[in-house]
């Protein structure tokens, strides 16, 4: 424990759009430590599902391209990549599932067809289809030779997220990045699949990079949580931390937010305003312009990130001794 | 049947008795073969009140949904609408039906005519069931409507690619409303949305139902949102209820396996931040 596995610092991936340039991401930086999992969080067009792809380099060009930083994948950094490094490492070393897995599979093939060629094409030797039957076996596939001749859409949903996560892990790769893993499924699938990555994790001791907007799902699967808003990282803790103690007004909107038994009767919190557009991120604090919090500093000064207790991080003025009179940030703590 | 000795039937708006649906499926030649997707489904819903419809894919809470919606028959059993049942209705009644019971999809990006503007979506209704003396009567309405979903008059003119998730479904809201209904099936209404934006859009969805005593079938896999937003749940499970209650009662004690099941599956808000 406590090597980190992957890297990333100060990521920064661009669109050229006809509005003008548009900063997805926007100096993204965190670690990943082996056999550990990290989620991130955050609401659509934040730059979650943009800040895995270019870690594996998937960005869509020509539009996107990664301006700068760095991505150290034990040790290396995979922007000095070539596409055909890459493809060495994609699917082997870091592997990736999708949110709708009908999507991810071809349709005119077997799964067994698919699982197999995602083994021989890094090279898997011997009996590769014995291999794939028992892999289907290990994510939960209750027939795992009949699923061997089926195609994808004799599966339901759930049987074809697991065949998705078995052909994620043929190669045991050390780092899976499950973009929304199991959004489009059924709450009972959901637990099921969540399961099945833990119970993987545990077993193989890979690390997972987890993209997903329901922090209920953060809170069954990861064990360090990085929230994400309109290109950045604004909060990073361990969950149960984060979930007790969460710094960032925007954290603490999203908490609010959600409905729940307890809040029968109470109107909820709703986050005024929108998500600021990528292309014209307000100066300063991107959050100010929706925050109650806001004071001068924040319309101006973009915050840097603060650490505010063990291994939690915040990007807010709130917490920054230099700009915050020491009374408001004691009231927010 | 009743859920309380103390109601009398006229106090429910909808009452669902026994309902069935069978829908075709694939069956060996020259003979059709019928799957039961909704079996002997009952339940009374009480004026102004909200009931939930949980279940997973599947289990047949859309169709129970279609059917109350008129736009399927049932195979078999009846619903009642203020004490009539659908069936003993003229074609006349039933069209008037059709502006007392209105619905909101889940999916706002194809449950809005991409050819038509604002104004076209928010007046389309009231034309057909004359409401509204004249266009710019009409207009007056639809205006009104989208502030009542805090939304601009502004976006009359505009069409629905120009605006985003949580704002198409206000736009949805607003059209269920524009013809003055008394009874929402809410298929969903919040799940292709952002938590931030779901916030907004069952805030809105309270308001409503407080100031124009409007009745819901909410139909929803989010168990959250249903104990936030509903005073009963009805749980189904491969078209068969297999629990209802209140609530409270039936969140804080499930009594089926299923329940319980779906209770596990995600772990509600208020257990994560107790733990």
């Amino acid at each position: 424990m406590n090597n980190p596995l992957l890297v990333v610092e100060n990521l920064r991936t661009y669109f050229r759009t006809p509005q003008g340039l548009s900063r997805a991401v926007d100096g993204v930086s965190f670690t990943i430590d082996e056999g550990e999992i990290l989620a991130l969080v955050g609401e659509s067009g934040c730059g979650k599902s943009m800040t895995a792809l270019s870690i594996l380099q998937l960005v869509p060009e020509p539009a996107g391209y990664i301006e700068s930083g760095r991505v150290l994948f034990q040790g290396e950094d995979l922007l000095d990549r070539t596409w055909e490094q890459m493809r060495e490492i994609r699917g082997k070393e870091i592997a990736m599932i999708f949110q709708e897995p009908m999507t991810s599979l071809n349709g005119v093939f077997t799964v067994g067809d698919q699982l197999i060629e995602a083994m021989a094409v890094h090279g898997k030797r011997g009996n590769l289809r014995a291999q794939a039957i028992e892999l289907l076996g290990r994510v939960g596939l209750p027939e795992p030779e009949r699923a061997m001749r089926q195609y994808p859409h004799e599966l339901s949903g759930g049987m074809r997220q697991r065949v998705m996560i078995a052909m994620a892990l043929a190669n045991e790769p050390k780092l899976l990045l499950a973009d929304e893993p199991t959004t489009a499924l059924d709450v009972t699938v959901q637990a099921q699949i969540l399961d099945l990555l833990a119970d993987l994790q545990r077993e193989t001791g890979m690390a997972v990079l987890l993209i997903t907007h329901d922090l209920r799902v953060v809170a069954r699967l990861a064990q360090r949580v990085a929230v994400m808003y309109a290109g950045q990282i604004v909060e990073e803790a361990p969950v149960k931390e984060l979930f007790q103690h969460p710094r960032h007004p925007y954290t603490q909107g999203l908490f609010a937010c959600l409905p729940s038994q307890m809040r029968r009767g109470k109107e909820l919190n709703s986050l005024e305003g929108v998500v600021p557009s990528p292309t014209a991120w307000p100066p300063g604090c991107r959050f100010a312009p929706r925050c109650s919090f806001c004071w001068q500093p924040c319309l101006e000064l973009a915050p840097r990130p603060l650490t505010v207790a063990n291994r939690h991080t915040v990007r807010c003025h709130l917490y920054d001794p230099e700009i915050a009179p020491t009374s408001v940030g004691e009231v927010r703590s | 049947m009743t859920s309380s000795p103390t109601l009398s039937a006229g106090d429910f708006l909808v009452v669902a008795q026994g309902l069935c649906k069978d829908y075709p499926v694939r069956g060996r030649l020259w003979r059709k073969q019928w799957r039961r997707v909704v079996d002997h489904v009952s339940f009374e819903i009480r004026r102004g009140s909200t009931l939930a419809l949980v279940g997973e894919s599947g289990s047949g809470k859309t169709t129970v949904g279609l059917m109350l919606l008129d736009l399927i028959k049932p195979t078999a059993g009846q619903i009642l609408y203020n004490g009539l049942p659908y069936s003993a209705r003229s074609a006349k009644e039933r069209r008037a039906l059709r502006r007392e019971i209105q619905v909101v999809f889940q999916d706002p990006y194809s449950s809005l005519n991409a050819r038509m503007n604002i104004r076209e979506i928010l007046t389309e209704g009231m034309v057909i069931h004359r409401i509204g003396a004249n266009a710019r009567e009409r207009e007056e309405r639809a205006a009104e409507l989208l502030r009542q979903v805090s939304m601009s008059p502004d976006a009359l003119d505009r069409y629905p690619h120009e605006f985003s998730g949580g704002q198409r479904q206000r736009i949805a809201i607003a059209r269920a409303l524009s013809v003055e209904p008394k009874f929402l099936v809410l298929d969903e209404p919040t799940s292709a949305l952002d938590v931030s934006v779901q916030s907004q859009v069952l805030n809105l969805l309270c308001r409503l139902q407080r100031e124009r005593n409007l009745t819901y079938l909410f139909i929803s896999h989010n168990l959250d949102v249903v104990s936030y937003l509903a005073e009963e749940v009805i749980v189904m499970e491969r078209g068969r209820i297999v629990e209802r209650g209140a609530v409270e009662q039936v969140f804080s004690d499930p009594q089926h396996p299923y329940t319980r099941n779906l209770l596990e599956a995600i772990p509600s808000l208020d257990k994560v931040l107790a733990k």
